[in-house]
């Protein structure tokens, strides 16, 4: 079982919620994943548009909501958007990000440490989102964050784990769960990220912008599960040279000059 | 009647209105939103006693799909 502050996850399968084509595909998608934890954003309402129907039926999933403070550009707004999340869901659990620059989505490693620390003062389950940056890392666990979200590469990017040599760090040095989030493509590169140590990972993209999103998320669920299992049961090493795996006897020369 | 600024839109509503009875007006469900007024966060327990001011800038917010 996967612990963040005291909650148990039977799923190390964390999902989005955005970017599908309809309400009803993304529940059945989060259904087929059986993540139990699912982001969400918040927006001002639109009254053209109406209330998204969104809450109600996630509610009735029984999964648990990660509200994210997408749109906040310094530690300000995001501070401010975990307390509207609180006062609106009810939750002390926030997925803090602050990426200011709309074409890469880089996460501000300097406003996210400021504004991890003041909502862990205040009593918020901090799970950060950021640059595979292992120094970061440790200062935010520091401060009090309950796990560590590093990405893989650019949000939404698909492009899997570019990162993959310094989330490896992040994980060796880490005393909390770490959790892959953002640019994971494939079900194979978030069971990567699962063989290589992570505690769990987010996908949201790749599920969503598939054309068979529910096969999708079923398909991730098993790649997690089965990259979780093969760190648990120890990748073998990696060598440079050849090790026979077969007995090398030489018998079939014996038995040709016999011949 | 007094004028307010509800989700960057300018309104006139009645005077002495709460923020329930915007909400009611809106037809919009309580339980799904968050309320701003003037910048600062309203706690659900205070809205059926806040009255709408003159130029109060009142934002609902409320949670939408997102990774």
């Amino acid at each position: 079982m996967l612990t963040i502050s005291g909650h148990q996850f039977s799923s190390r399968l964390f999902t989005g919620t955005g970017k599908f084509n309809h309400s009803t595909t993304m529940l059945n998608s989060i259904k087929e994943s059986q993540s139990e934890l699912v982001t969400l954003a918040m927006k001002r309402v639109d009254f053209n548009t109406g209330l998204d129907d969104i809450l109600a039926p996630l509610q009735q999933l029984g999964v648990k909501l990660l509200p994210n403070t997408a749109g906040a550009r310094n530690a300000k707004e995001a501070i401010f958007a975990a307390e509207l999340a609180h006062e609106m869901l009810a939750t002390k659990w926030i997925k803090l990000e602050i990426h200011p620059d709309p074409k890469y989505l880089m996460p501000d490693p300097i406003e996210t440490l400021t504004a991890a620390k003041a909502l862990c003062d205040k009593g918020f389950i901090v799970l950060p989102y950021i640059h595979a940056d292992p120094v970061l890392c440790r200062k935010l666990e520091d401060v009090g964050c309950a796990a560590l979200m590093p990405l893989g590469s650019p949000i939404g990017s698909n492009q899997g784990l570019a990162t993959e040599t310094f989330l490896k760090i992040i994980i060796e040095q880490a005393n909390v769960p770490v959790v892959v989030d953002a640019g994971i493509g494939a079900p194979s590169q978030a069971c990567r990220a699962m063989e290589m140590g992570a505690d769990a990972v987010l996908v949201n993209t790749a599920i969503a912008s598939s054309a068979k999103p529910e096969i999708m998320a079923k398909c991730f669920k098993q790649a997690v599960e089965s990259g979780r299992q093969a760190y648990l049961a120890g990748l073998g090493d990696v060598t440079t040279n050849a090790n026979n795996t077969s007995p090398l006897t030489g018998f079939l020369n014996t038995s040709i000059t016999g011949g | 009647m007094i004028q307010i600024t509800i989700n960057q839109q300018l309104e006139n509503i009645n005077t002495n209105v709460v923020l329930t009875e915007l909400l009611d007006n809106k037809g919009i469900s309580h339980n799904s939103v968050a309320l701003v007024v003037n910048q600062r966060i309203i706690p659900r327990s205070q809205w059926h006693e806040y009255v709408c001011q003159p130029n109060d800038n009142i934002e609902f917010f409320s949670a939408v799909a997102g990774g």
